[in-house]
This record gives C-alpha cells, sequence and structure tokens, in this order.
C-alpha cells in the first residue's frame, strides 16, 4: 500500500514537472497594431531579435488588431509574453493568467503618459465646453474599448463625470485605432477624437500627417506607461532572463559597449520608449480604480436597473474599490 | 314539459336533428382537436425557430463583447434577454466552465417543456478562431400554452357558433324539406279521414316529398273509386247492373215522400218469369244467367228513363214507375213489359218462348210505405200466377185475405199431419167386363176441427209449395199399406191401392229410397201400392224420372201415369217408360158419347196400351153410355161416380163385404156387370 501510494506520488511529480518543464523551443510576443501591423512589427523587429538572441529561444511578434487579440492569445496561450496598455493589461491579468513585469518610461523621461482630446486645428471648437455644447452636431472618435486612453480615460473623465454617454450625446461615434483617430480628425472624417499623447509624439517624430494641424481640447491625468506582461506559466528562469533583458535594453550597464548601447536607444526611440523600468500587477491599481469609478457612475446614472440591483452592484463596486485601496497600502 | 318532450322526441325533424347532432359535435370535436394539434405542432416549430433566430443573433452580438472583455455590454444584453418572453435561462460559459453571464426570463411562470440551444462563441481573427465562450439558452413553452389557451377559448367560441349555426340551418332545413311536407300530409290524412273526403293535396316539389304527395293522391282517387265501386255493388246488382232490393227501396222512399207532396200515384210492377225454374233446371244455372240478363235489358228497353228497374233476386224483377195518372197507365206499361220478354229468345241452341207475370200495387191506394207496396205488388204476382201465367194482375183487398188464408192453411196443415185431423177416402176401380173390384184409390181429406172436410184442391197446391207436401205423401203412404196389410189380415184379400205422388216427392234418389224403406217395413208386397204420377211429373225431369221409376218397378212397385192425355202425352217417350197402367184423363172420358174425336182418341189410347201391355183405367166415368163405350173399346177398368164415389173406410168396407157377399149369394149376377153397376 505504501509502495503503491510512493508509485502514485511519483507519478504526479513526473506529470507535474513534464508540464511545467516544457521545453519554450518558441515564444510568441504579442503587440497591438498602434499603428499599421507591419510598422509595429518593423519597429519591434531589432529588439525582439536581441531578445531571441539572448534567450536563445525563437521570438515570434504576434500584432493584434485589437486589445482583445493580444488578451486572448495569452488567454490561450498562444502569446507568452505581450506589450500592452493598461487597460487591456487589467485584462490579461485577470482573465489570461498574466502578470505585469516591466513598463515602458517615456522618452522624456516620464513614466506616464495621458489621453488626449483633439480636434483639429483650424475647428472652430475651442474648449471642452464647446464640445459638450455642440455635441450633437458632431461625430467622436474613440479608441479601442480596452484602450486606456482611447476609452477609458474619456469615459470617466469626460463623460460618466458629466453623466452622458457618448453615443447619445454626439451625432455618431466611430471606432478606430489611435492612428486612425489621428488620420480621421486631420482629414475632417470627426470632429474630435481621443487618443494616446504618446502616440501623437511618436506620429510627430515620425513626421507623418500635420501633427501641427491639431489642438489640444482636453489632457487627462498621468496614466502609467504600458507594461510588459508574461504569462505566469513561463519557467521561472525564463521569466529571470526576460525580465533582465528588458530593464537591461537601452540602459548602460557593465560591458555594455558604447555602440550597442547606442543602437539599443536608437531602437527604443523608435518606439518611442527611453527604456523598461520594472514593474508590477499594482501599476494596474489607478486604471482599475477609474474603471470601478466609470462602472459605479454608469450604474448610478442607468436608469434601466431596479434599485435593488444597482444597490447590489454598487456594493459590490464599493467593495471592489475597498480591495484596490487596501492592495495600494500594501 | 313531458308531453313537450315526448312530443319533439316524436317529430321528424328531432329526430333527425338528434341524429345527426352527436355526429356533428364528434366531428366539430375532431376537428377542433386535430387543428389543435396541428395548431400546437406549429407553434412548437415557431418557437423552435425563434430560439434557433435568437440564439443565432444574440451569439452573434455576444461574440464582440466578449471578446473584448466588455462587461456592461454583456450585462446589458443579458438584462435584454430578461425580457424575451419565452425565455427561461440565458447564460455564457467561458471554455473552462465558469459562468460569464446568467440571466432568467422574467416570465416563467406555467410552463411544461423546454428547449435548450447551445451555441459556441467563435472570434475569427487572422491568427485563428478564439472560442470566447458557449451560449446557453432555454426556452419554455409557457406563451405558447397561454397563446393556445386564448385560441382554444376562441375556437371553442367559434365552433360552438358554428355549431349553433349549422345545427339551426339543418334544423330549419329539414323542417323545411321534410317536416313540414310530411305534417301537410299527415293534415291532409287526418282531415280526409274525418271528412270523408278525398281531397287531393297540392304539391309542387319534385322530390322524394313530392313523390310520395303524388302516389298518395294516386291512393285517394283510387280508393275513390274503390269507394264508388263498393257503393255500386251495394246497391246494385252483379249480373244485370241493376239496382238491387237495397237501392229500390231507397228510391221508392224518395217517391213515396214526392209523389205524397205532389199528390200523384206511383205504380210498382212485381215481375216473375213464368216456368223459370224448368229453363234453369233444363239449360242450366249458366243460360238461365243469360236469359235473367236478356229479360233485364228487354224490361228495361219497354221502359222510360226516368223508371227504376230492380232484380228483387232470382227470376224477379221490381219497376218503379212514378207519376202514374190512372191504373190504366200502369196496365200498358204490364202490357209492353209482357210483350217485350215474350219475344222468343235465341239462348244457346235453343230458341225459348218465355212469359212473364206482373203483379201491380198503387200508391197510395194499395200502400203507404214501401213495404206494403212490395207486399201488395207481390201478392197481386201470386194471383196472376194462380190466374193462369203470362198476365199481370192488379191488387186488390181480397188477395190479401187469401194470402191470410194460406198461410193460415200452411200453418194447420202441418198441426193436422201431426194431430191425425187428415184422413183417407177410397174410390174403387172396377173390371167392366166381370164388375169385379180391381182396386182402389187413396184420396186424401182433411178435416179440420169447426170447418168440416175441406177437399184436397184447397190445400194440396198449398202444399206443394213447399216440402209440406212430402209429409203429406208420406202419411198417405203410411196409411195406405197399414190399410192393404189390415184388409190381409181380416180376410178381404189382396187390394191394391193407389196412391198420388207430387212432383216434389219425386226427384231425387232418396224419396224413392225412402217410399220403398216404408212399404217394406210396413210387410206390403210393393204390387199392392200403386204410385200414381201425372205426366207434368214425368215430364219434368225426363233424364231422371225413367230411372226413379224403374227402381220402383223393379222393387215390384206399379206405376200408373195419372190423367193422361190432358197433356202433350208423348207416346214415343212414353214407351220407354217402365209403367204398369194408363189412366185415361176424366176430361176424354166425359165427352166420349158425343164426341167423335175424343172417342178415337181414347180407342187410340186403348189399343196403344194393349199393344204395350199396359193396364188401362178410365177416369171420371159418369153414366152407363160412357161405360158401354169404353167397355166396347175394349178398355179393362173405370173409375167414377157412376161406379164408385170416394168413400170413407168405414163405408169402402161395407161396400166391399156387400160385394163379396152379393158375388158370393149370385154368382149370375157377376157375370153381368152393367147389371152390377146399376
Amino acid at each position: 500500500m505504501r509502495r503503491l501510494l510512493g508509485l502514485c506520488a511519483l507519478l504526479v511529480s513526473l506529470v507535474g514537472t513534464a508540464a511545467q518543464a516544457e521545453p519554450a523551443a518558441v515564444l510568441h510576443f504579442g503587440l497591438l497594431a498602434v499603428r499599421s501591423a507591419d510598422q509595429v512589427e518593423a519597429d519591434w523587429a531589432p529588439v525582439l531579435g536581441a531578445l531571441e538572441r539572448r534567450l536563445g529561444v525563437k521570438v515570434i511578434p504576434h500584432v493584434s488588431h485589437d486589445y482583445a487579440g493580444v488578451v486572448w492569445a495569452l488567454r490561450e496561450g498562444r502569446d507568452q509574453l505581450a506589450w500592452l496598455g493598461n487597460l487591456s493589461a487589467i485584462e490579461a491579468v485577470d482573465k489570461a493568467g498574466c502578470h505585469v513585469f516591466a513598463r515602458k518610461v517615456y522618452p522624456s523621461g516620464v513614466s506616464g503618459y495621458s489621453s488626449l482630446l483633439i480636434t483639429a486645428a483650424g475647428s472652430k471648437l475651442a474648449s471642452l465646453d464647446d464640445v459638450f455644447a455642440r455635441a450633437g452636431d458632431l461625430t467622436y472618435g474613440r479608441g479601442d474599448t480596452n484602450s486606456t486612453s482611447g476609452t477609458l480615460m474619456p469615459s470617466y473623465y469626460l463623460f460618466s463625470a458629466r453623466q452622458v454617454e457618448p453615443h447619445r450625446i454626439f451625432k455618431r461615434v466611430v471606432r478606430a485605432s489611435h492612428e486612425e483617430n489621428v488620420r480621421a480628425v486631420l482629414d475632417g472624417r470627426v470632429d474630435v477624437a481621443s487618443v494616446a499623447s504618446d502616440l501623437l509624439d511618436t506620429i510627430a517624430r515620425d513626421g507623418k500627417g500635420g501633427v501641427r494641424s491639431l489642438r489640444v481640447l482636453w489632457r487627462s491625468p498621468l496614466i502609467p506607461g504600458d507594461p510588459l506582461v508574461w504569462r505566469n506559466d513561463l519557467s521561472e528562469g525564463l521569466k529571470r532572463q526576460v525580465r533582465e533583458f528588458f530593464l537591461d535594453y537601452g540602459v548602460e550597464s557593465r560591458g555594455k559597449a558604447a555602440g550597442r548601447l547606442a543602437e539599443e536607444q536608437a531602437h527604443l526611440a523608435r518606439l518611442n520608449i527611453l527604456r523598461f523600468d520594472a514593474s508590477d500587477d499594482g501599476q494596474l491599481l489607478p486604471v482599475r480604480r477609474v474603471e470601478l469609478f466609470k462602472d459605479r457612475l454608469q450604474i448610478e446614472a442607468s436608469g434601466d436597473l431596479t434599485a435593488e440591483e444597482r444597490g447590489r452592484r454598487l456594493d459590490d463596486i464599493d467593495g471592489r474599490l475597498a480591495a484596490l485601496s487596501d492592495r495600494g497600502r500594501q | 314539459m313531458r308531453h313537450v318532450v315526448l312530443r319533439l322526441r316524436r317529430r321528424i325533424g328531432s329526430k333527425l336533428l338528434m341524429a345527426v347532432i352527436p355526429g356533428m359535435l364528434v366531428g366539430t370535436i375532431a376537428m377542433f382537436l386535430a387543428f389543435q394539434q396541428y395548431g400546437h405542432r406549429e407553434r412548437i416549430i415557431e418557437l423552435n425557430l425563434r430560439l434557433d433566430s435568437f440564439a443565432v443573433s444574440q451569439a452573434a452580438t455576444l461574440v464582440r463583447p466578449l471578446w473584448e472583455f466588455d462587461a456592461a455590454t454583456v450585462d446589458r444584453a443579458f438584462r435584454g434577454f430578461a425580457d424575451v418572453p419565452e425565455l427561461l435561462t440565458a447564460e455564457v460559459r467561458s471554455a473552462d466552465g465558469a459562468v460569464m453571464a446568467a440571466t432568467r426570463g422574467h416570465d416563467t411562470a406555467d410552463y411544461s417543456k423546454t428547449f435548450i440551444r447551445e451555441k459556441q462563441l467563435i472570434q475569427h481573427s487572422p491568427d485563428g478562431d478564439y472560442n470566447v465562450g458557449r451560449l446557453v439558452v432555454v426556452f419554455h413553452d409557457g406563451l405558447v400554452r397561454r397563446e393556445e389557451a386564448q385560441e382554444r377559448l376562441a375556437a371553442l367560441l367559434v365552433l360552438a357558433g358554428a355549431f349553433v349555426l349549422i345545427a339551426t340551418a339543418t334544423s330549419l332545413a329539414v323542417r323545411r324539406m321534410v317536416a313540414l311536407p310530411l305534417r301537410r300530409l299527415r293534415d291532409s290524412l287526418h282531415q280526409n279521414a274525418a271528412a270523408k273526403t278525398r281531397e287531393p293535396l297540392v304539391w309542387e316539389g319534385e322530390d322524394e316529398v313530392g313523390e310520395v304527395v303524388h302516389a298518395y293522391n294516386q291512393l285517394l282517387s283510387e280508393i275513390d273509386q274503390h269507394t264508388r265501386d263498393i257503393h255500386h255493388l251495394a246497391y246494385h246488382d252483379a249480373l244485370t247492373d241493376l239496382p238491387n232490393q237495397r237501392l229500390l227501396e231507397d228510391r221508392l222512399n224518395h217517391a213515396i215522400v214526392v209523389a205524397e207532396r205532389q199528390r200523384r200515384s206511383i205504380a210498382l210492377l212485381f215481375l216473375d218469369i213464368d216456368n223459370f225454374k224448368v229453363v234453369n233446371d233444363t239449360l242450366g244455372h249458366k243460360l238461365g244467367d243469360e236469359l235473367i240478363k236478356v229479360v233485364a235489358q228487354r224490361i228495361c228497353g219497354a221502359l222510360r228513363m226516368m223508371d227504376t228497374v230492380a232484380r228483387w233476386g232470382g227470376d224477379e224483377f221490381v219497376i218503379l214507375v212514378e207519376s202514374v195518372a190512372s191504373p190504366g197507365e200502369a196496365a200498358s206499361v204490364c202490357e209492353k213489359i209482357i210483350e217485350a220478354v215474350g219475344v222468343p229468345i235465341s239462348l244457346g241452341n235453343n230458341l225459348l218462348r218465355i212469359g212473364a207475370s206482373v203483379g201491380i200495387s198503387l200508391y197510395p191506394e194499395d200502400g203507404a210505405d214501401v213495404t206494403t207496396l212490395i207486399k201488395s205488388a207481390d201478392l197481386a204476382l201470386f194471383e196472376a200466377k194462380g190466374r193462369g201465367r203470362n198476365a199481370f194482375h192488379f191488387y186488390d183487398p181480397a188477395m190479401n185475405t187469401r194470402a191470410l188464408r194460406r198461410l193460415d192453411v200452411e200453418t194447420a196443415l202441418r198441426q193436422a199431419i201431426q194431430t191425425n185431423q187428415l184422413e183417407l177416402h177410397y174410390q174403387p176401380k172396377l173390371d167392366i167386363a166381370s164388375g169385379r173390384l180391381a182396386g182402389v184409390e187413396a184420396l186424401i181429406r182433411w178435416r179440420r176441427p169447426g170447418e168440416g172436410l175441406i177437399p184436397p184442391d184447397e190445400f194440396i197446391p198449398l202444399a206443394e209449395e213447399s216440402d209440406l207436401i212430402i209429409a203429406v205423401g208420406t202419411w198417405v203412404l203410411r196409411q195406405a199399406c197399414a190399410q192393404v196389410r189390415r184388409w190381409r189380415e181380416d180376410g178381404l184379400g189382396d187390394i191394391q191401392i193407389a196412391v198420388n205422388m207430387s212432383a216434389r216427392h219425386f226427384r231425387q234418389a232418396k224419396d224413392v229410397d225412402d217410399i220403398i224403406a216404408i212399404v217394406a217395413g210396413a210387410g206390403v208386397p210393393p204390387r199392392l201400392i200403386e204410385i200414381e204420377l201425372t205426366e207434368g211429373t214425368v215430364m219434368n225431369d225426363p233424364e231422371r224420372a225413367p230411372e226413379l221409376m224403374r227402381r220402383l218397378r223393379d222393387h215390384g212397385f206399379c206405376i200408373a201415369i195419372d190423367d193422361f192425355g190432358s197433356g202433350y202425352s208423348n207416346l214415343g217417350y212414353l214407351r220407354r217408360l217402365p209403367v204398369t197402367t194408363l189412366k185415361i184423363d176424366r176430361s176424354l172420358v166425359t165427352d166420349i158419347e158425343h164426341h167423335d174425336d175424343n172417342a178415337q182418341i181414347i180407342r187410340a189410347i186403348i189399343a196403344m196400351g194393349a199393344a204395350l201391355g199396359l193396364e188401362m183405367v178410365a177416369e171420371g166415368v159418369e153414366n152407363e153410355g160412357q161405360l158401354a163405350v169404353l167397355a166396347k173399346f175394349g178398355c179393362a177398368n173405370a173409375q167414377g161416380f157412376h161406379l164408385a164415389r170416394p168413400m170413407p173406410l168405414v163405408d169402402l168396407e161395407r161396400y166391399l163385404l156387400d160385394k163379396h157377399c152379393r158375388a158370393a149369394s149370385c154368382r149370375r149376377d157377376a157375370l153381368a156387370p152393367a147389371g152390377v153397376l146399376a
């Protein structure tokens, strides 16, 4: 009996180690097509090439057209690593078994970015008040549902705070990527759009389009820099190597040749990144809070819920907010 | 109430409805159930289609928010699901089975079946498909059931309405097409039965009812015809198609009423064909009937249209002549009739000449009512017959008296036989040559208390009208036999007695048997009994009579033909008859001295009788001269007042003794008969 139990234990341990020690022959790196997919892949190719060389494992970029694509790829195990926005990182953490391990530092050295409401420079819209006053005549371009700066920030700060919903007040609401939205504003296809501030910088740096012909009507509070996430089931060794690679990349370090450093920095600059700082899931707390507040406001504003249901949901959100505060203090 | 129900149950319309309604009810219910079942299937199919469509469309809308982790949209969608009336539950589970969203329909009361659909929610992406969850939708049939319940109610109402409509329509149709016509037919029947009318029913329909009505009308007319036929038969004679007694009495009644008011006279003629019985017996009933018809036609032909000729029965007719001015007019009518009937009639191979006798009674003289008038005419007819036939006679009150007397005599005679009021007288019959007694003829007499002796011609004809004559004849025969026997016992020797036999007593074998039996029973030799028959009796039944006579003869009886020479004596025929004696009629004997013709006839008869070996007796010898002639002609025997009158037994016996004595003492005298007889 004892021997039988021992045999069972051995079998279980063997199966367990077999699952864990899966040789990562290939790593898929999830990327979001904030710009065109080819562009994004081209921009990231040097960095991922370096990672491949460092790990000795084939790293294949996987560009999705929406945040959800990245999250679902992580969730299904198709991707093991990904660079995401804050909001999509929350989904990746909550639903795809990922953790944040690093985040982008902006070229200016700031650790975050903002959401902007932009309009064409020649627009008659001078202020936010103008926008809300004439919303019925305007077309609004918003970002991906899981975009922090394109959707969540304006939802919370611009609309929920005013207890309005975009699709109710605007003549038309369209959804597109940041770059698309910028182009739409420039082309006059939309009157106003919400985009990420760093993207504007990138576009401006690439010298594409007339970014100068844009005017910022509103700027959101700072959003932490876009995080890098990995799947938790990645082997610890790999995790360590990956973290070391990104934290070291574009940074002066012992034994790194000046030429190589410059090269790395040039590669990051193309991505509008200064360097990567270590980070964890905690960086998502402010965004989570914004999201919960936004939900809370929406629930309070919604007319189709019973008082009881509304109370229950508000209690639920309040509980989750309280839990976030506790995590923030830790 | 009970009465009404029974009435309804009896009506044909109600009966038809009772038969039709259950069928309709069953049909309606079956239809209802079938539609119900069909409707239910349709609804379930539709429900499944809605479920499919719901699942597909919701799966399509849910993929994106689930892909994008858009909980708010998913939540909003699910909150919307709850309002779908057929929804029981809806939920989305992730690939690992966790419930991502779920809701339960608001309206989940009263369902019995559930229908489930599952949809994998697939997000297509350039790098492959992602299974973002599984939508499970469960519908229930609560709404379908409620709708069905409502529809069932509506359908039931419609069906009930339709049922009532159809039942009403059927009822009306049955009423109009069957019940109403039948009721009219029934009413017509009742009316015709009550009023005894034969009103046909006017009807235009060509259907079966029309045919029935047509048949009914035809039946009515046939009944009508039959009734008329029966009426005709009841009041008419089948043979001649003349009115019968009933109709005659009816018409006579009516005529009397009219005559009384108008103070006119009526003549009633009672006609009877003479000797019809002979014709009937001789030629047969068939030709007898023919004769009646011919006579009926002739009577009718001789009369005015307005007069009524009725057949009274047999060969009797009654003629009602209205409005006669005088008895003479009635008499001339009679003459016309008698003349018409008297024309020879060709019947079969025979040419007949017949006569008719008529009795006439007149209203109001001879009777004031039907019965009396007819009786009077009948009496007058009787009188006419009595006075010789082929004549008519008016009624007179004396006839009535005579008739009453006839009736009286008949009754009394019957009694007389039983109370020995009858007695026999005997007339001796002598041998002309020797003057000896050759025999006696028995002659009947009626000694009626209070009236004295009644001669036979006053009651025998009367007795001959009925079977009374047979009783009389039998009585005579018995008396004669007893007398013959007594004489033999008294030592007077064998004296033959001649007995007259009526035609009515000599018709069948039984009569002859009875005669033979009586004589044998008396212990008398039949040769001592001589049966006397008239020529008429023999000629009445020329076939039968010889045979009956032969039987008598075979038994030893002597047979005499009485009154020979008074009728159409057929000598040839006589030859074939087993006759022993001929009695020459007194009418021939009476003039024998003065009429040479008669003498020659008698001489011829006697010669013929001698040639045939017959005993001869001359009747009605009243004087010596006659006797001498007869003796000269060779007639053996004679009978008559000159020789001896009919006498009672006592006188006869004295006569016989006297004669016996004289014969014994004066033998010489016996040799001279003339002297003896003188």
